[in-house]
C-alpha cells in the first residue's frame, strides 16, 4: 500500500463521512417540514373543533347574515372532507375567509359586539389566527430550505434515491388578502327580517 | 528534517499527528453540524414556539435582578475567574484561584411577543468574554474584584506600591451576557404546562413597548441604531443601541430604594408573558449565542473546512509514518 494510495483513501473516507452527513441532514430536513406542518395541524384541528360551537354562535346572528354562516358550515365541511396537505391548506384558507367574515359582522351591527358571546367567539379566532400566522411562517421557511436544499448539488442525488419532492407552501391567497374589502362590502348588506 | 529519527520520539511524533489529526476533524465535523443546524432550523416566536427542537432570537432579561461586571455594567448572566500565575520554570501558567459562577442564574430570552426562561445549568451559554490583568484594571474595577473574591484567596489583592512588584500576577476574566444583548438560542422549547405566567415587571413592560414600536417601524429602528450610517445594523449596533434601551428601561422600573416594582395593573395588550423554558433533551442540545443568526453565522467564517482538511492531512501522515518508516 502506498502513501498515495493512503491519501486516496482518506479522501475516500472523508466523502463518506460528508455523504452520510448530507444523507443524514435530508432526512432532518425533512422530518422538520413534517413536524413544522404536523404543528400547524395542531391549531387548524383545534379551529376545526371550536367551528361547531362558533358556528351555533354565528347562528344566533343568521337573522342578520344566513350567508356568511353557510360559508363557514361549507368551509368546516371541506376541511373535515381533507386528507393531502395541500387540500388542508386550501379548506383551512375557505376558513380564514369564511371567519373573517364572522368577525365583519360586528363592525356593521352594534348590538353583536356588545355581546358575550360574541366577544368571546372574537378573542379566541383571533389568538388562533395569530398563532396559526406565526406558525405558517415557520412551516414557509422551512418548506423554502427544503426544496432549495433538495435541488442543490450534491444534495440532489441524494433527494432523488430517497423520493423527495417540493414540498407545498401555506401561502395566503387571493380571497384572504381581499379580507379587509370584504369587510367594507358587507356594509351594504340587507338586514333579513 | 522535521521528522524525528529516535525511535522514542518518532512514537510521540506519530501520536502528536494522531491526536491532532483527530481532534482538528473532530471539531471541524461537529462544527460543520453546528452549522447546519443553525441554517436548517427556522425561528419561531416566543408566543407561539411549539414544543421540541426550536431556535428563538430576542433579547436578554434578568429573572429577576442584574449582575454588576467589574465595570458596573448590568449583566443578566455572570461569571468571573481570578487566575495567578504560577512560575515554575518550564512549566509556568496561570492557575485559576478563585471562580464566582452563575450557574443558578436563569435569565429570559425576550423577543416583541414573549418570554422564554433560559435554563442555564442545562444550555451551553456561549458568553462573552474578558481577560484583563488585574493591574491594568482601573481603581473601581480593583475594588469591586477585591470585593468579589473577598477573603477567599490569601494575597489578594496584591499591594501596590514598590511592594507590589515582589506580589504575584492576577488574571481576571469575566464571562456575561449584558442586560438587552441580542441573543440567539437553539434547544428544546418546553411549553409551560400551567399556561403562560404574566410576567409583570414594569421595566420589562417599558422594553417591550419599544421592541414592538420597533417591529412596526423597522425603518425607524434602522435610523435609530445605524450610528455609521452605512445602510445596515451591525451586531455591535444592534447590541449597544438595545443595551442602552434595555438599561434606561430597567432603571425606570426600580423604586428609588432600588427595589423592583410590581405593577399589578398590566392588563389587555399590555401583558407579556412566559411562555416556556428553554433547555437540553433528547437530541436538542440547549446553546445561547451572543447576536441573532446572521452575527452567530457570520462569526463562524470558514475555519471548519479548514479543520477537516489540516486532519485529513494529519491523519494521513501518521498512517504514512505507521506503515513507512522511512518516507
Amino acid at each position: 500500500m502506498s502513501p498515495t494510495l493512503l491519501l486516496v483513501l482518506i479522501v475516500l473516507g472523508l466523502l463518506l463521512i460528508i455523504s452520510v452527513g448530507i444523507y443524514n441532514g435530508l432526512v432532518r430536513l425533512h422530518q422538520q417540514v413534517a413536524r413544522a406542518w404536523a404543528n400547524i395541524d395542531v391549531i387548524l384541528k383545534q379551529r376545526f373543533d371550536e367551528l361547531s360551537s362558533l358556528i351555533q354562535i354565528a347562528e344566533q346572528f343568521s337573522q342578520y347574515e344566513r350567508d356568511i354562516v353557510s360559508q363557514l358550515v361549507e368551509a368546516r365541511k371541506h376541511y373535515g372532507a381533507a386528507r393531502s396537505t395541500g387540500d388542508k391548506i386550501k379548506a383551512s384558507q375557505e376558513i380564514s375567509v369564511a371567519l373573517g367574515g364572522v368577525l365583519a359582522l360586528g363592525e356593521n351591527y352594534p348590538e353583536l359586539k356588545s355581546n358575550q358571546n360574541f366577544l368571546q367567539l372574537q378573542g379566541r379566532i383571533s389568538a388562533l389566527e395569530d398563532g396559526l400566522a406565526d406558525r405558517r411562517e415557520t412551516y414557509n421557511e422551512y418548506v423554502t430550505t427544503f426544496n432549495t436544499r433538495i435541488m442543490q448539488v450534491p444534495h440532489i442525488i441524494f433527494a432523488n434515491m430517497l423520493g423527495y419532492r417540493n414540498a407545498e407552501m401555506f401561502q395566503v391567497t387571493e380571497s384572504e388578502r381581499l379580507m379587509p374589502n370584504l369587510k367594507m362590502n358587507l356594509g351594504l348588506a340587507k338586514k333579513v327580517p | 528534517m522535521i521528522i524525528p529519527q529516535n525511535p522514542e520520539d518518532y512514537f510521540k511524533f506519530l501520536m502528536l499527528t494522531l491526536i491532532s489529526g483527530g481532534a482538528a476533524l473532530w471539531w471541524g465535523l461537529r462544527r460543520l453540524r453546528l452549522i447546519r443546524q443553525i441554517t436548517d432550523t427556522a425561528a419561531s416566536k416566543v408566543a407561539t414556539a411549539p414544543q421540541g427542537h426550536v431556535e428563538l432570537q430576542g433579547f436578554a432579561w434578568p429573572d429577576p435582578d442584574c449582575m454588576k461586571t467589574l465595570e458596573g455594567k448590568d449583566a443578566v448572566y455572570y461569571s468571573f475567574k481570578l487566575e495567578r500565575y504560577e512560575k515554575r520554570g518550564k512549566n509556568s501558567r496561570w492557575v485559576t484561584v478563585y471562580t464566582h459562577s452563575a450557574g443558578h442564574k436563569n435569565f429570559y430570552l425576550c423577543d416583541h411577543t414573549g418570554a422564554a426562561h433560559i435554563d442555564v445549568t442545562k444550555v451551553k451559554v456561549n458568553a462573552d468574554s474578558r481577560a484583563k490583568r488585574f493591574s491594568s484594571l482601573s481603581a473601581t474595577e480593583k475594588k469591586r474584584a477585591a470585593e468579589l473574591v473577598g477573603r477567599a484567596v490569601t494575597g489578594f489583592p496584591p499591594a501596590t506600591g514598590l511592594l507590589g512588584l515582589f506580589s504575584r500576577s492576577y488574571r481576571c476574566t469575566e464571562t456575561f451576557v449584558m442586560l438587552g444583548s441580542p441573543v440567539y438560542a437553539l434547544g428544546y422549547f418546553e411549553t409551560a404546562t400551567e399556561g403562560h405566567v404574566q410576567l409583570e415587571y414594569p421595566a420589562l413592560k417599558a422594553f417591550i413597548g419599544r421592541m414592538r414600536r420597533f417591529k412596526k417601524d423597522s425603518a425607524k429602528e434602522k435610523s435609530l441604531l445605524d450610528v455609521n450610517r452605512d445602510g445596515k445594523v451591525s451586531h455591535a449596533e444592534m447590541t449597544s443601541g438595545y443595551q442602552a434601551m434595555a438599561r434606561s428601561a430597567f432603571v425606570s422600573g426600580k423604586t428609588a430604594s432600588g427595589e423592583m416594582v410590581v405593577d399589578n395593573s398590566l392588563g389587555g395588550t399590555g401583558t407579556y408573558h412566559c411562555c416556556g423554558r428553554l433547555t437540553t433533551k433528547n437530541d436538542s442540545k440547549g446553546q445561547v449565542f451572543s447576536g441573532h443568526e446572521s452575527h452567530v453565522l457570520g462569526r463562524f467564517w470558514h475555519w471548519h473546512w479548514l479543520a477537516i482538511v489540516v486532519g485529513a492531512l494529519l491523519i494521513w501522515l501518521f498512517l504514512v509514518g505507521l506503515f513507512f518508516k522511512n518516507f
